[in-house]
Order: C-alpha cells, then sequence, then structure tokens
C-alpha cells in the first residue's frame, strides 16, 4: 500500500497518515521552490493542497522545476502542477489557482486552508504572506535562495516569530534579486523546497522541532548550514497582524474609477491624491490633498505612507496609475483607487 | 589576513592596550558586494556596538548602505544596541527573494 513505509514508522502511524490526509496545505508560488513541495505533500498524502500560480511554464524554467516538460512551455504552471501531482497521488485533493496572490484575491484563496507554503520569488508578497498568515494564526513555511545558498523558517507558528521580526522593513528591498536576475543552481530550491515540505509534514504530525524564531542557512558551495535564531518582537508581529486582518475583512474596493467617481472620491477628506506622471506633464490637476510623484518616485513615497491610507491615484491615460495601484497593492497597501482612463478622461469636468 | 591574526592573538596577551577581534560572515547580496564570505577585523577597543559596527561597515563597501539586512551576533538576531565583544562571529543577513 502507497503509504505503508512513512506508517510504519511509529512517530506517524495510521493516526499521522489520518492527519496527513486531514490536512489542508496553501503553496503560493509553482516554481523551484514550489515543485518540490508539491511533489513531497503530494506523494506524503497530503489530503487538500492548493496551488497558487498566474505564470505560465518557461523553458528556462525547466532545469530546476522538476515537475514540468517541455511540451508545457507556455501553460499555467498551476494548472499543469495540478495535474503532474494528480498523477502521481490520485487520492489527494488539488486546487489550482492560476492567478498571482495579491490583496485583492488573498482572502479568497487562503479561505479553509491551515498551512502557507511560501515559494514566491518577491518580497512584497512576503510581507502580504506573513500578514495574511498572522491574521488568520496559521504558520507559514517560508523558503528563499540567492545563486548557490538557502534560507528556511517558519513564521507564526503557534503564535511565534513573524517574517517581519526578522526582516522588519521594506525599505530598499528593489535591490534584492530574484532568479531571473542573479541566476541559480538548479538543485538548490530542490534542496530548499524539500526543507519546507519537511517543516510542513512535522508541523501536520506534530512530531520533531520546528524552525520557528530559527532561520536555517544552506550555502550549498561548501555545504555549510547554519541556525540563527531570533525572537519575537510583539510590534512587528502586530503590525502584520493588522494589516492582515484589515485586508482580510476589508469588503476591498481597491477599483477603477469613472471620472464621476474619481471627482467625487477626491472631496473625501483623509485621502491622498497622487499624481504619478511625470511633473511637467499637463493639464495640470489642482486640489489642495494632490501630490505629484512620477511612477519612479513612488517606491520611495509609499515607504512614508500607512498602509491603511486611502490613496486615489491618476496619470494621463490611466495606464501608468494602474501600474502604480498594481505595486501599491502589492506592498500591502488596502484602498487604493484609480482614475481608470486617466486625466483625459476629465476633460469635460475640469475647467 | 589569518597570519596578522595570528600575530595579534600572540601580542594581545602580552599587550596593555585593549583590543578585539572579530569574524563577519556575509550572506547573499552582501557576499557579492563585499565579494567575501568572511572576513577578520581587529578594533582597538574592548567592545563595539552593532550600530557602529555597521557604520564601519557601509564605510567600507560601497553599496551596503543600499540593502536591507539584519545583523546576528554568535548566531543570533542582534538589534543595533548589541554589544560584539572579542571573538564574536557577526553575521550580516539580507533576505533573499528567489524562489
Amino acid at each position: 500500500m502507497r503509504y505503508s513505509r512513512q506508517i510504519i514508522l511509529p512517530e506517524i502511524g495510521e493516526m499521522g497518515q489520518q492527519k496527513l490526509q486531514d490536512a489542508r496545505v496553501l503553496v503560493i508560488g509553482a516554481g523551484g521552490l514550489g515543485c518540490p513541495v508539491l511533489q513531497n505533500l503530494a506523494a506524503a498524502g497530503v489530503g487538500t493542497i492548493g496551488i497558487v500560480d498566474g505564470d505560465v511554464v518557461d523553458e528556462t524554467n525547466l532545469h530546476r522545476q522538476l515537475l514540468y516538460t517541455l511540451k508545457d512551455c507556455g501553460k499555467s504552471k498551476a494548472g499543469i502542477a495540478k495535474r503532474a501531482i494528480l498523477e502521481l497521488n490520485p487520492e489527494i485533493n488539488v486546487t489550482a489557482f492560476s492567478e498571482f496572490f495579491n490583496g485583492d484575491n488573498a482572502a479568497k484563496i487562503v479561505q479553509g486552508y491551515q498551512i502557507i507554503v511560501d515559494c514566491t520569488d518577491a518580497i512584497p508578497v512576503r510581507y502580504l504572506i506573513n500578514d495574511v498568515s498572522a491574521a488568520k494564526r496559521i504558520p507559514m513555511v517560508y523558503a528563499s535562495i540567492h545563486k548557490f545558498e538557502g534560507q528556511v523558517s517558519v513564521f507564526n507558528y503557534k503564535n511565534g516569530p513573524s517574517y517581519r521580526c526578522l526582516f522588519p522593513e521594506q525599505e530598499g528591498l528593489n535591490a534584492v534579486p530574484s532568479c531571473a536576475e542573479s541566476g541559480v543552481l538548479g538543485v538548490l530550491p530542490n534542496t530548499l523546497g524539500t526543507f519546507q515540505a519537511t517543516e510542513v509534514l512535522k508541523i501536520i504530525l506534530g512530531i520533531g522541532e520546528i524552525l520557528s524564531g530559527k532561520l536555517l542557512i544552506y550555502g550549498a558551495l561548501h555545504f555549510q548550514t547554519q541556525i540563527i535564531s531570533f525572537v519575537k518582537n510583539p510590534k512587528a508581529v502586530e503590525k502584520g497582524f493588522i494589516n492582515g486582518t484589515l485586508l482580510l475583512n476589508s469588503k476591498r474596493t481597491n477599483e477603477d474609477l469613472t471620472p464621476e467617481a474619481f471627482l467625487e472620491k477626491c472631496k473625501q477628506s483623509g485621502i491622498v491624491i497622487i499624481d504619478v506622471r511625470e511633473l511637467e506633464e499637463t493639464p495640470e490637476f489642482k486640489r489642495n490633498n494632490v501630490v505629484r510623484i512620477p511612477l519612479s518616485g513612488l517606491e520611495d513615497y509609499g515607504k512614508k505612507l500607512d498602509k491603511n491610507q486611502e490613496i486615489v491615484l491618476f496619470c494621463q491615460t490611466g495606464k501608468r496609475s494602474q501600474i502604480a495601484l498594481n505595486y501599491l497593492i502589492k506592498s500591502g497597501f488596502v484602498g487604493v483607487f484609480n482614475l481608470a482612463k486617466g486625466i483625459e478622461s476629465l476633460k469635460n469636468q475640469i475647467q | 589576513m589569518g597570519q596578522s591574526i595570528t600575530k595579534y592573538k600572540y601580542t594581545r596577551r602580552i599587550s596593555k592596550f585593549n583590543q578585539m577581534t572579530i569574524t563577519l560572515k556575509y550572506f547573499g547580496l552582501l557576499a557579492d558586494i563585499t565579494q567575501l564570505k568572511e572576513e577578520q577585523f581587529t578594533f582597538d577597543e574592548d567592545t563595539i556596538s552593532v550600530s557602529a559596527l555597521k557604520s564601519k561597515i557601509e564605510n567600507n563597501y560601497n553599496n551596503i548602505q543600499n540593502i536591507t539586512y539584519t545583523i546576528s551576533v554568535n548566531q543570533v538576531i542582534s538589534s543595533l544596541q548589541t554589544t560584539i565583544k572579542d571573538q564574536d562571529i557577526v553575521a550580516f543577513l539580507p533576505p533573499f527573494a528567489g524562489g
């Protein structure tokens, strides 16, 4: 029988296998880390698995993302990964979300899951996952890689420290490259993803010691591992908890505004209106609460704002403000609006 | 570097001056920038705070100040006020992004 070699372990047994069968795990990112996580969880018999990835398979993924083959190129990673792990183990339930995890879909996607595995490759979404995990009080199993090195940890486990306790500020994180920019040894994410899967299984089974409050650093080139410990920073945990709770509870209204709705919104008190056009662009839209922050300066400006600050964005045609909106939402802002067709659509309304 | 450390350890015993030697380890992007996995530093002081060390290192290597990182002392994440002593091992840990 399929699971006999793990059931035979006294630490697992029939009861442990039942726990695996009953477990619901969400894997965000089906790339280098996500593939081995998914393979191992499916093989072990984790009963319900969600896969979130808005990307498609690319030939450059194949050296490390072992669920995919050449003929999958161009197809949805979430969809292909689902098919592949169901082939491996048809006894489990798998849901594919072919979309990138963001503030808009977070509440819908995480519904019902008990553990989140962070296999993403962007720092802003990591804060989002942390905050959602903190708010839902479910653990987040983290790993990330850089060239020949990797980090693993478990956040928000039984009220333990969060990602924000380890890396508190978001400033300057654009300087951190992802695999596409800096290169990666193909085997590395497979090692780290397998570490993540190990932590997931231990959490479900309630065995061993979990990497909570500990950051495991693995260096493949010199075969070095070290464990750095860190403590809970209540303020950092609370920040994530509040952000996540607001996000999950808000009737999210990030949306495109018509010219009429935009002008109405601009009258609202406490709102910040950001003109993301270059400074020389006209016509000028004059209001007390309008600031001119070209797209290139938005990252810096965004850091000064509270994530709950309501923001209205506009540009000439709606294109740049849409980019700005996506960026701010990814950074964790919860109330962002966008003048859909830009200031050009306002021509009749403004004198 | 290693040689000078050995020499220093010897002189320290007979010297009346206070000195400290620490090992710095760099990870991720910080190892790329410094082109080093680790190095040793000697200061004419008994102790140094994490924030003072951070400034010294950021003076030594351009571009480090643009990167977010956490510092651990003897494998425990520190605060800026943490005191570093002789023989401590200090790691510079940036978050990784790849997945």
